[in-house]
């Protein structure tokens, strides 16, 4: 007769590997890999000038991060350049902020090349973790002005985009996108579904500003226009208060939706109340019951000690 | 007659003697446990203050993953809680004769896990005075509101349930501890006195006691499936995905009886060796636990497959990202070892009786209690790291999550406390009801003399001669 074999299978060593594996699984899953070659990166460097006139260039830095998705990269070292006739001579160094992104504030000692055009060269240089990365910017200044008249129904405005010549005189642009949107609590909002204009040769672009756009108490809207990220005058943008809104009052009564009401439905309070009332009422009983356990002892009758 | 009751009580002293013995030695190997413990506990309130003092920011926890390891742990204690009112509530209602031994560690269980489970979320807060704001502030719609009423209710519920049954330990515990020369024995008669409220086991006590308990037995398992459901409320009344489920509610309590059976089991195991309580807690008693946890893991993962099956089928947009992520990106090791080293291994290895033998059945329960941890993370931090709107222009470590050392100091430093405080309770008190078990000893014995009356009598009957016709 055939002896059976007895193939033992160590069972707990297996458990425990499992267990082991699962703690290592966890503690692996979603951490970077370090001790890599150093990473790509890309810079984005754009001219921003402000509804204040405050101007700056930013270098927007990503990097590829995990599952192959571009994030920003945060802490990383820019070298801002401007370019000379002898070559790029250094304005300043930046470290990108946790959105990756450094800021140079725009340098009045600045110069401009026979052309008006500002130079500017962005590098990631010798850094221990990125490869080397160089992006240039040419840009021109553009100036951006709103017009309009605000007793006019038809609510119009003219957007007029200038440049100033070498001998000091705005030139009027012409060709160049403007768009217009609304000031609104957390950011710009279109002010319309076509809501860019191209400048005409007298550099003027005429919006009307929609009748329907809500504008809080008071009614007032803050208009803002904009060239966005244009090739020549990079991202320009302009402000202007107007009484062209909407009256709103306000809500009394904002979240007129389930349970996330601000006042609790009367069956929810009153079922809460049943529900933990009921409960809280025999925990009480039960501390009556100890209490009344506890007042036995004075009448302690030997004769009922063994039950 | 006389032998027989001579003999109960030769059994019952021996039962006192086992169950009291650990509470009047502290050997050197507990001492230096519980010097371990307090110095981890010490290590976790440093991290506490650390963080305390800089805010949550010295965490990993950023502004899309905002529930980490903490809450993560509070929901697992939370369902470890499970296991008193499982084992005790339950076994007593069904009048499960076994079940005397065990229900001591898994009331206790409960109301440790319940304990540091509700200081979790006050850790998480970054600000621990605000949580008086939901008190201040609180809405009653909000299931916030909700959950912190059931946690809280259940919390004193638990006290009262482990409360109860030691009544008359206490007192025996007061009757019996006549050395009281040191200041340590002082207070421990100061202690078993004021903790057995004056009970000296007359007719009208037993009948107060057994009607509270009785009560408290039927009231505490509605209020214990209530607080599971409600910590589930958190997730699925968002309209998060992953979290956005009607099975929820369900399915985390499916989860909290599963991983809170098997703590009672390691428990078992544990003081079992510990105390030298091999009488009492008998191969038996695992395998019966053994076939509850199988059942309830079988449950478990049927309430898995609604889970995830049912959304995977249809890979909804938002859904089919998370699920991807699961399934086949970078959670995926952890999810499918949980789903086959977790669910379904011991679910094979607890079909067979040799898997419910004590030895191994401690194991896969530890295998389980760690992967019901490690499901709650998987339940929480995938889903917060894939939000509606898409993660863009933040830093990078934003759109990933790990625990950094802050956080596993403070979840180890309430593990620690949890095991102190469990330490601490079975060197002041006995482990097992005495009085329970003491009662069913009685039971057998009434039981074996019933039998062998009825032997006996069923002689008698044989043995009478036949009559003969005419």
């Amino acid at each position: 007769m055939k002896k059976k074999k007895n193939i033992k299978i160590p069972v707990s060593k297996t458990l425990l590997v499992i267990a082991a594996s699962l703690l290592f699984n966890m503690a692996t899953a979603q951490m970077d890999s370090t001790g890599q070659d150093k990473k790509e990166s890309s810079i984005d460097l754009s001219f921003y000038k402000k509804a204040d006139l405050g101007k700056t260039i930013s270098a927007v830095v990503t990097t590829m991060g995990i599952n192959g998705k571009w994030v920003p990269a945060n802490g990383v070292n820019i070298n801002f350049y401007t370019q000379n006739k002898s070559g790029p001579a250094i304005l300043k160094s930046v470290v990108t902020n946790p959105r990756g992104i450094a800021i140079l504030p725009f340098p009045d000692s600045l110069s401009k090349d026979a052309q008006g055009l500002y130079r500017i060269i962005a590098r990631i240089e010798n850094n221990s973790l990125y490869k080397d990365v160089e992006e240039k910017i040419e840009f021109k200044e553009a100036n951006l002005m709103l017009k309009f008249n605000p007793a006019d129904s038809a609510h119009e405005v003219t957007a007029m985009v200038t440049e100033t010549g070498s001998d000091g005189k705005e030139i009027p642009v012409a060709e160049t996108e403007v768009s217009f949107f609304v000031q609104r609590l957390f950011g710009t909002m279109p002010a319309n579904e076509e809501y860019v204009v191209s400048t005409d040769k007298d550099g003027e672009a005429v919006f009307s500003y929609p009748g329907d756009i809500k504008g809080g108490r008071t009614g007032k809207i803050t208009m803002v226009a904009k060239i966005l990220d244009n090739k020549l005058f990079g991202t320009v943008e302009t402000k202007s208060d107007a009484p062209w809104g909407i009256v709103v009052p306000v809500e009394t009564n904002p979240f007129p939706r389930a349970l996330i009401m601000p006042k609790a439905p009367f069956q929810l309070i009153i079922t809460l109340v049943l529900i933990f009332g009921g409960i809280w009422t025999t925990y009480f009983f039960i501390f009556y019951q100890l209490k009344k356990i506890n007042e036995e002892t004075r009448i302690k009758n030997v004769s009922e000690i063994n039950r | 007659m006389q032998q027989d009751r001579q003999l109960i009580n030769n059994e019952i002293e021996i039962l006192r003697e086992d169950c009291l013995r650990p509470t009047n030695k502290w050997s050197g190997t507990a001492k230096l446990w519980i010097g371990f413990l307090l110095a981890v506990l010490g290590w976790g309130i440093y991290a506490y203050v650390h963080q305390l003092r800089y805010g949550l920011g010295v965490t990993a926890m950023r502004n899309y993953v905002s529930w980490g390891l903490y809450i993560t742990t509070f929901v697992f204690f939370i369902g470890i809680s499970h296991s008193g009112t499982l084992v005790s509530a339950i076994l007593r209602i069904t009048k499960q004769e076994w079940r005397r031994p065990i229900t001591r560690s898994a009331e206790l269980l409960t109301w440790v896990s319940l304990f540091w489970g509700g200081i979790m979320p006050i850790i998480d807060l970054g600000r621990p005075g605000r949580i008086f704001n939901i008190v201040i502030f609180g809405r009653v719609q909000s299931p916030l509101v909700w959950d912190v009423i059931c946690i809280f209710s259940y919390f004193v519920g638990s006290t009262i349930f482990l409360f109860l049954p030691m009544i008359p330990d206490m007192a025996l515990c007061r009757d019996r501890l006549k050395n009281t020369k040191t200041r340590f024995n002082k207070f421990k008669k100061w202690l078993y006195t004021k903790m057995a409220v004056g009970w000296q086991g007359t007719k009208t006590q037993w009948h107060r006691l057994e009607k509270s308990m009785t009560i408290m037995t039927i009231i505490i398992i509605p209020i214990a499936v209530s607080v599971h459901t409600v910590v589930s409320y958190i997730f699925a009344m968002t309209l998060r995905t992953g979290w956005n489920s009607t099975v929820f509610g369900p399915y985390f309590v499916a989860g909290a009886l599963y991983s809170g059976s098997a703590g009672v089991i390691l428990g078992m195991f544990v003081f079992r060796k510990l105390y030298k309580l091999e009488k009492y807690i008998t191969p038996k008693h695992f395998d019966l636990m053994g076939r509850i946890v199988l059942a309830l893991t079988l449950i478990y993962a049927y309430m898995n497959l609604n889970e995830y099956w049912i959304p995977a089928y249809k890979m909804a947009t938002a859904e089919g990202h998370l699920l991807r992520d699961l399934f086949s990106g970078s959670y995926s090791k952890v999810f499918w070892t949980l789903q086959f080293g977790t669910v379904l291994l011991p679910i094979i290895i607890m079909s067979f009786p040799k898997g419910r033998r004590p030895n191994l059945l401690a194991i896969v329960c530890v295998i389980i209690v760690i992967g019901a941890w490690a499901k709650r993370y998987i339940i929480i931090v995938p889903t917060m790291l894939h939000p509606h709107t898409p993660i863009q222009h933040v830093p990078a470590d934003w759109a990933t999550y790990f625990p950094n050392w802050v956080e596993w100091s403070v979840t180890l430093g309430a593990l620690a406390g949890m095991l102190l405080i469990i330490t601490l309770f079975s060197k002041l008190f006995p482990m097992m009801a005495v009085w329970e078990v003491e009662e069913g000893i009685k039971i057998n014995h009434e039981k074996e003399l019933a039998a062998k009356i009825r032997e006996k009598m069923e002689a008698e009957i044989n043995f009478q001669p036949a009559v003969k016709p005419g």
